[in-house]
């Protein structure tokens, strides 16, 4: 099933990307190349030994989980840009923003402050110990845990990216750095409950055999040092990614008004 | 001097607010439930570890921008070269902080229970520097450290040795997030995990550099733009600096105090 929704996943972006060719008379190299690594990292996280290894260790449980919900989104969105996707959307979004309460509906859906909602709930119900141990013994709910992850990491990515165009006000550059503030305030905080909680987070583990050669604790901090340092890097890569882009849409924005 | 014109600050203001709301669980926990002051010094700094290493970031990426550009326009540089040139100023910096790291961890280490004490002298340490990045103390020799603009400006930075400019951003990033790196340090001791507190520092070595790496391996061209704002946005970019210095001296407090409880 993974994998037959990953080859959709790749066959549909080449549609896009073969028509977009056609439309602009070029390859948007940058978007295939994000496009495609998002999908190499859904297949490692979904595909690969990993997947099997995270139901007796917890630090490769947490490689799976921050590979779906930090390291996959960004570069899956990155491969969608506007242009890109355009004839889609077009279609799609054209007759509910027609009509003044759809443009209302997708406008609240599309607004930071929700979708960082979305992510924070997602990422805060599924590390529970309750909903995360359940979920590693029905591989129903562990599905559904996965999707959640991805959903979130969606969800917290999407603002900052240009797939969707502005609805209501513009997210200019410098809020879109204090929404990464937020979002890492919550991730950290998260990752040091691993990090410093003197007692397991989850009773799985010492249950199932736990990493190999390594006590319960440990194994939990080394899961905290792997959720924050990638948080951290994807993270202040995307403010690094955040100000370049607002410099340079400023100084276009200031050279458009000098010719003026 | 200083302490009126911080008064009349809004940083001021706010450095104020966040010490009361982060000293009174940090007193709470440490008095009541000190197995679990740990989790809350820890989670304190990584909750705020964005807003400390995001200006530092964004300088350090100001700098090499700024080196890449002038060694571009000089010697007519291709992306390739820009390349390298960001990896040997990454390669002087990594080379730079590494052993600083690393000694923060074994003073943290022969200190033992009174790391506390470091932790308030760090608090101490990013206040001051803090305040000196916003001007408040002013004619201190201290103001002269001011950023990527300083090191430049001063030939510190040589815009000819990208590797040299790389460890004097070192020397400047190890005073400002130096006293961060000393917090992780004594609060991974503290939990006695050797493993966690070194696999702290080193993917917190890797973290900086990596963010302001990949985009000019990636986007050479548009990486570029940034040098040309450098001069711009300089000044912001130093006031968001000192703002999160003073804001990291601030949470040091709470932190110094779970520590002396654990």
């Amino acid at each position: 099933m993974v994998l037959t929704g990953l080859y959709l996943a790749a066959a549909a972006h080449v549609a896009l990307a073969v028509r977009a060719r056609r439309r602009t008379g070029r390859w948007d190299r940058a978007a295939v190349l994000a496009w495609w690594s998002g999908i190499g990292v859904l297949a490692v996280a979904l595909l690969s030994a990993l997947d099997g290894a995270g139901e007796d260790s917890l630090p490769a449980h947490m490689l799976q989980h921050v590979l779906l919900a930090t390291v996959a989104p960004p570069l899956l969105l990155r491969g969608l840009p506007r242009a890109l996707l355009a004839p889609v959307t077009a279609r799609a979004l054209r007759p509910v923003l027609r009509r003044r309460g759809g443009r209302r509906v997708l406008r609240r859906l599309a607004a930071p402050v929700n979708a960082f909602g979305v992510w924070a709930v997602l990422l805060g119900a599924w590390h529970l110990p309750a909903l995360y141990e359940r979920g590693l013994a029905s591989p129903g709910l562990h599905v559904a845990q996965h999707l959640a992850f991805l959903t979130a990491g969606l969800a917290f990515w999407l603002p900052l990216s240009e797939v969707v165009p502005p609805l209501g006000r513009p997210f200019r550059w410098r809020a879109r750095l204090g929404y990464l503030a937020a979002g890492q305030a919550v991730a950290a905080s998260l990752a040091a409950v691993f990090l410093w909680a003197p007692v397991r987070v989850y009773g799985w583990y010492a249950a199932a055999g736990s990493f190999p050669g390594a006590d319960p604790l440990a194994s939990q901090r080394l899961a905290g040092v792997v959720m924050l340092g990638a948080d951290m890097v994807v993270a202040l890569t995307a403010a690094v990614w955040v100000v370049l882009s607002g410099l340079t849409t400023t100084d276009r924005a200031g050279r458009a008004r000098l010719r003026a | 001097m200083a302490a009126p014109a911080l008064a009349r600050s809004r940083t001021g203001w706010l450095a104020a607010g966040v010490l009361g709301v982060a000293t009174v669980p940090a007193v709470a926990v440490a008095t009541q439930s000190p197995a679990w002051s740990m989790l809350l010094a820890g989670a304190l700094l990584l909750a705020g570890g964005f807003v400390v290493m995001a200006p530092c970031e964004l300088q350090m990426a100001a700098t090499l921008a700024t080196v890449v550009r002038r060694r571009a326009t000089r010697e007519a540089l291709g992306a390739g070269a820009v390349r390298a040139s960001a990896l040997r100023f990454a390669a002087g910096y990594l080379l730079f902080y590494a052993p600083v790291a690393a000694a923060l961890g074994v003073v943290a280490w022969m200190l033992a229970g009174w790391s506390w004490v470091l932790a308030l002298g760090g608090a101490v340490v990013a206040g001051g520097l803090g305040l000196a990045a916003l001007g408040l103390p002013r004619g201190t020799r201290l103001a002269e450290c001011r950023g990527p603009l300083y090191l430049l400006r001063s030939g510190r930075a040589s815009l000819e040795r990208p590797f040299a400019a790389g460890a004097a951003f070192g020397r400047y990033c190890a005073t400002c997030c130096g006293p961060y790196v000393l917090a992780l340090v004594l609060v991974a001791g503290a939990t006695a995990s050797p493993v966690a507190g070194s696999l702290l520092v080193a993917a917190y070595a890797v973290t900086m550099t990596l963010p302001f790496l990949l985009p000019v391996l990636l986007a050479p061209a548009r990486y570029v733009v940034l040098a040309d704002r450098v001069a711009h946005d300089g000044p912001q970019l130093r006031t968001a600096t000192g703002v999160s210095l003073v804001a990291l001296g601030v949470l040091l407090v709470p932190v110094a105090v779970l520590l002396a409880a654990a």
